[in-house]
């Protein structure tokens, strides 16, 4: 059965002022912050789906924490590569 | 009484467009004709029916329904999506909530909301001038249980009431529901896609009977779609709405490559 604490640092990493730049910095700090049990400190450190699965990390918010920590995966979900068209539709306006 | 003048649906998500151009452009397209195609009637609001992925309704507090009744809306920024403001529309959230209550829905009224990807990415292209308002509805289909399609459907007949019998004259309604089609997130089947339970959704809808697929339970759902596929249940929302309404599949694309498929059609009266 999950933990709540798990799921709410993961929940709280883009809503919480400052929290992820914490969590990069120090993140032994923010597991303890969070109560973090050593098997959860585990699966967050490795950081994959199925780590994140077995502490029971809800599938949404694995994509969160994937989206946190990795930057390739930011690069691949963003609308970012849509923007000149976006624009160039603004300037037919 | 008001006037329900247009219903869409498209997927909500777009993905880095390298390797799969074509199709990139397709989606893009696609959901560009969709809204079209909605503002082409004329709305003086747009109800967006979909789901926030956990940016906003997350596990602290779990509302299976969630009606936004701000009078404006700053996009979360997930997907860097550009944090400009869209108009709200208070009164029509506060009197289809109002309507909810007495038809047997207690819906959760959000003044804070800040619309992820789910609102905020085909709204971009669909009124990029952020001109119309819009009400978003929050279907929670991350809690357990999830709203069950059939109660999704019937809030979408209360929310063709809220129109018909509590709005003013003049005022003309559009419905978008955002979401789907079949994906796998981080689930077992992660990454799959089901065209032929895309095409079987789509179908239902092209042949005015997509109140068939509320029989459909969410574990059914969940094992025919993934746990993403669920987003369907936005569409049945909207398809509550405008019963016997027809629709026209505007662009379907499977696509693997961004682990879910995607689609949009336009409803229309018979």
């Amino acid at each position: 059965m999950a933990r709540y604490a798990v799921n709410k640092l993961v929940q709280e990493l883009f809503r919480e002022p400052g929290l992820l730049e914490r969590f990069r910095g120090n993140r032994t700090e923010v597991y303890d912050a969070y109560g973090l049990d050593p098997s959860e400190r585990a699966a967050l450190d490795e950081g994959t789906p199925p780590a994140l699965a077995s502490v029971g990390v809800h599938p949404i918010l694995q994509m969160h924490y994937l989206l946190a920590c990795n930057p390739d995966v930011a690069k691949l979900i963003t609308v970012n590569a849509y923007r000149d068209e976006l624009q160039a539709r603004d300037a037919e306006r | 009484m008001g006037q329900l003048v247009a219903v869409g649906a498209c997927s909500h998500i777009l993905m880095s467009p390298q390797g799969v151009e074509q199709r990139a452009q397709r989606i893009v397209h696609g959901i560009r004709e969709v809204g079209r195609r909605l503002l082409a009637r004329k709305p003086d609001l747009v109800v967006v029916v979909t789901t926030d992925h956990m940016f906003n309704v997350n596990l602290s507090l779990q509302a299976p329904f969630a009606v936004g009744v701000a009078d404006a809306y700053v996009p979360f920024g997930d997907m860097d999506i550009p944090r400009e403001p869209r108009p709200g529309h208070r009164g029509f959230a506060e009197a289809f909530v109002a309507h909810a209550a007495r038809r047997g829905f207690d819906l959760a009224k959000a003044e804070e909301l800040r619309p992820d990807h789910g609102v905020a990415l085909p709204m971009m292209f669909i009124d990029p001038a952020r001109a119309v308002p819009i009400v978003p509805l929050l279907v929670n289909i991350n809690m357990e249980p999830v709203p069950s399609p059939a109660r999704c459907h019937a809030l979408g007949g209360v929310l063709r009431e809220t129109i018909d019998r509590h709005r003013p004259g003049p005022e003309r309604v559009a419905v978008l529901a955002t979401g789907g089609l079949s994906h796998w997130l981080n689930i077992p089947r992660h990454g799959e896609v089901s065209e032929a339970f895309d095409r079987n959704v789509l179908s239902h809808f092209e042949r005015g009977q997509p109140e068939s697929l509320t029989r459909l339970t969410p574990a059914q759902i969940v094992e025919q779609g993934g746990n993403g596929g669920l987003e369907i249940c936005n569409w049945l929302l909207a398809a509550g709405a405008a019963p016997g309404w027809k629709g026209e599949v505007i662009y379907y694309e499977p696509m693997p490559e961004w682990f879910t498929g995607m689609g949009g059609l336009e409803l229309r009266a018979a």
